[in-house]
């Protein structure tokens, strides 16, 4: 019986040993021969943006569905690890860690909220692992000039800049900027005021309110008594319908700018009404796009997958994976540190044009793709969706 | 008086109606049973789902959707009452308020997570009984529909009070907050009694959530904040007390208003949270609040 038991341990010891002589030999491409794990950290749950983060993550997982049925990468295949930030910068951390230490994730995507997305960095930052921001629109998330850290998307400053010339030749003398207070809200106030220097005769306020607010009657009521013309609105919450409906309940007579263009969100005609008629919202979407047929492949497999078309923030999503998988395929390798090396000049054909990003260091424009265009448009009448929209101005 | 400041004490005025017959059912069963409900906003939120399912996908007139409301919360509320906190509140557990706190935070989770897994997380609007803006003079501009639901939360406390100080459950009610060993000796039967407080609580929140949802809008997580004004009310108005309830709802509403508009838009939430703070300094009972004696 002993002498059995001595044998198994010799087997057993023989056995061990090749193992971690196997494991050793190959402990320097932990990333090599398995699956590509890619971390999606997004809102999924309330208090988060969680109508966003659906829309997010409806897009990560067709594009994985689409990307493994075509062989995945380099024959490797990809699977996502989800985690929900719920919108809070300390869960978003924590998610962004353990999406890195539990799922070795090798890039981190579908980041949402620009204050979440700053703390996110960090972490980036310490694990040396790619954050591909795509609708975080601080000037932060790229002006911090990370190595970690790329955006395919707009930011703050450059849709301030291109939205002064609209209010321009519009004619607004007075511009209340009613801002969220988040890096998001307050960061678009602060480049707006910056920008609006080059219009000297517009006068700016911004007022500020709780992110998470559920009425903003007594807020609406203070900037109707101040007969603002314009009434720009920078939120992502539920104050984005309410500020139209509530705002024309207290009698504000100004023509509402979104900051964004929920107004193509599902719900807006249904929560809004009426109040939504005049309303103009500025998008990085038209029909005059020039959409490649990477685009079109994405736009079509989604309106087959989900009976609808996406939002335009889910095309530069589209593109933020496109972009890991052309560093995957250029470095030959999925590990985070090769990925931080490689990113920044990977080129490829994106949904709307090429992709390849600026890298100016000590800018805005590091690690930044910039090829956008901003059209102003306004809805006539209720239910005016995209296609029905009118096309009041073109910035680029 | 300038337009605004008007103006702002109306809405301030209209909402606090709102406050206040939200933080009610909260106030009753705290009075009762001494039970800190943390599920109360989902009473709310779910009342106002129910609303608008009877509303928008049934095609049924908005009345309805305002019983449908009623119906829900008070169900939820009595199931919640059973399944449990009944079974903490009868043992002869020790803490038995932190254990009714713990069950009563974490139903509240799972039932904004089962909402959202259910309803989606789009926004939604109820149709209102008076849907329009009205510039009253061209001076004053409200909601019809912050009017109708004021009127509404108004009459509604009217009828809670009539219930608590005219009627033999009202009696029982207050026996049982005043000394509820006593009540029992008497032969007052707690359990039916806190079924009863429990219904109305559930009623009164879904009634008001969907009061607010044609003002506001509906969503999974709209209960939290629901929660948070209506705590503020009854901890400002007295733990148990109806007419402080009323008169706290009220100042909330104003105050909130007033601060939001006269010192900086950015704290709303804030304001309230700094009035609570002050009566708890200078009166830790609540304005209408009466101080504990041990029996």
């Amino acid at each position: 019986m002993i002498n059995n038991i001595g044998k198994i341990s010799r087997r057993a010891l023989l056995a061990s040993m090749t193992a971690a002589g196997l494991l050793l030999a190959g402990s320097g491409s932990a990333y090599a021969a398995e699956d590509i794990t890619l971390g999606l950290v997004s809102p999924l749950s309330e208090p988060g943006d969680a109508r966003s983060g659906d829309a997010i993550k409806k897009t990560a997982d067709l594009w994985v569905k689409l990307i493994n049925g075509a062989g995945g990468i380099g024959g490797r295949q990809v699977k996502l690890a989800v985690f929900d930030d719920q919108g809070k910068v300390e869960v978003g951390a924590s998610a962004m860690e353990r999406a890195i230490t539990e799922a070795n994730a090798s890039a981190i995507l579908g980041i949402w909220s620009s204050s979440v997305a700053l703390a996110q960095m960090e972490v980036a930052k310490g694990y040396n692992v790619p954050l591909m921001a795509f609708y975080s629109w601080s000037d932060d998330i790229t002006a911090k000039n990370y190595p970690q850290v790329f955006r395919i998307g707009p930011y703050n400053s450059q849709i301030a800049a291109q939205m002064v010339p609209f209010v321009k030749d519009r004619g607004y003398k007075k511009v209340v900027v009613l801002a969220e207070d988040t890096a998001y809200g307050l960061g678009f106030a602060k480049a707006f005021e910056e920008a609006v220097k080059a219009a000297p005769d517009v006068t700016v306020e911004v007022v500020q309110f709780q992110a998470q607010t559920q009425d903003l009657t007594a807020v609406m009521s203070k900037v109707a008594a101040s007969k603002p013309d314009a009434v720009i609105v920078q939120t992502v919450f539920s104050a984005t319908n309410l500020s139209i409906k509530q705002g024309r309940e207290v009698g504000l007579k100004a023509d509402i700018i979104t900051g964004w263009d929920w107004p193509l969100l599902p719900d807006f005609w249904s929560t809004v009404g009426e109040a939504g008629v005049g309303v103009v919202y500025p998008t990085f979407s038209d029909p005059s796009l020039n959409i490649t047929a990477t685009g079109k492949t994405f736009v079509d497999a989604y309106k087959a997958a989900y009976g609808h078309e996406p939002a335009i923030f889910q095309y530069y999503l589209w593109d933020n994976f496109n972009a890991v998988k052309a560093a995957i395929e250029k470095s030959g390798s999925s590990e985070p540190a090769k990925l931080v090396e490689t990113l920044p000049g990977v080129t490829f054909e994106g949904t709307i044009g090429p992709v390849f990003f600026r890298n100016e260091a000590g800018t805005v424009n590091f690690h930044q793709w910039d090829k956008f265009a901003m059209f102003f448009k306004k809805l006539n009448k209720v239910g005016d969706g995209e296609k029905e929209a009118e096309l009041v101005q073109v910035a680029k | 008086m300038t337009q605004l400041f008007v103006q702002s004490l109306l809405l301030g005025l209209l909402q606090g109606g709102l406050y206040a017959l939200l933080a009610v059912g909260l106030s009753l069963v705290f009075g009762i049973l001494r039970v800190v409900n943390f599920a109360h906003g989902e009473f709310a939120m779910l009342g106002s789902f129910a609303a608008v399912f009877v509303v928008d996908m049934l095609g049924l007139p908005v009345w309805t959707g305002l019983i449908a409301a009623a119906v829900a919360g008070a169900a939820i509320a009595y199931a919640t009452n059973i399944l449990v906190l009944r079974p903490i509140y009868l043992s002869r557990m020790r803490q038995k308020g932190e254990y009714t706190i713990i069950a009563t935070f974490l139903l509240s989770q799972f039932l904004i997570a089962a909402a959202t897994l259910s309803f989606g997380t789009t926004y939604r609007k109820l149709p209102g009984l008076w849907d329009q803006n009205l510039a009253i003079f061209d001076y004053i501009y409200l909601s019809g529909n912050r009017i109708v639901a004021f009127v509404a939360a108004i009459a509604m406390i009217a009828l809670l009070f009539f219930i608590v100080y005219r009627t033999d459950i009202g009696r029982a009610w207050r026996a049982l907050t005043q000394n509820p060993l006593g009540a029992a000796v008497v032969g007052i039967d707690v359990n039916r009694y806190a079924n009863l407080a429990f219904l109305a609580s559930g009623a009164f929140a879904g009634l008001a959530a969907a009061l607010l949802a044609p003002l506001m809008f509906v969503f999974p997580a709209s209960g939290v904040i629901a929660l948070v004004k209506a705590f503020i009310v009854v901890i400002i108005g007295g733990l148990g007390s109806i007419r402080g309830t009323l008169f706290a709802g009220l100042l909330l509403g104003v105050v909130e208003v007033m601060c939001t508009v006269y010192i900086d838009t950015g704290y709303t939430d804030a304001y309230g949270f700094a009035l609570m703070i002050a009566v708890l300094l200078f009166r830790p009972q609540g304005l209408f609040g009466r101080t504990g004696r041990a029996v």
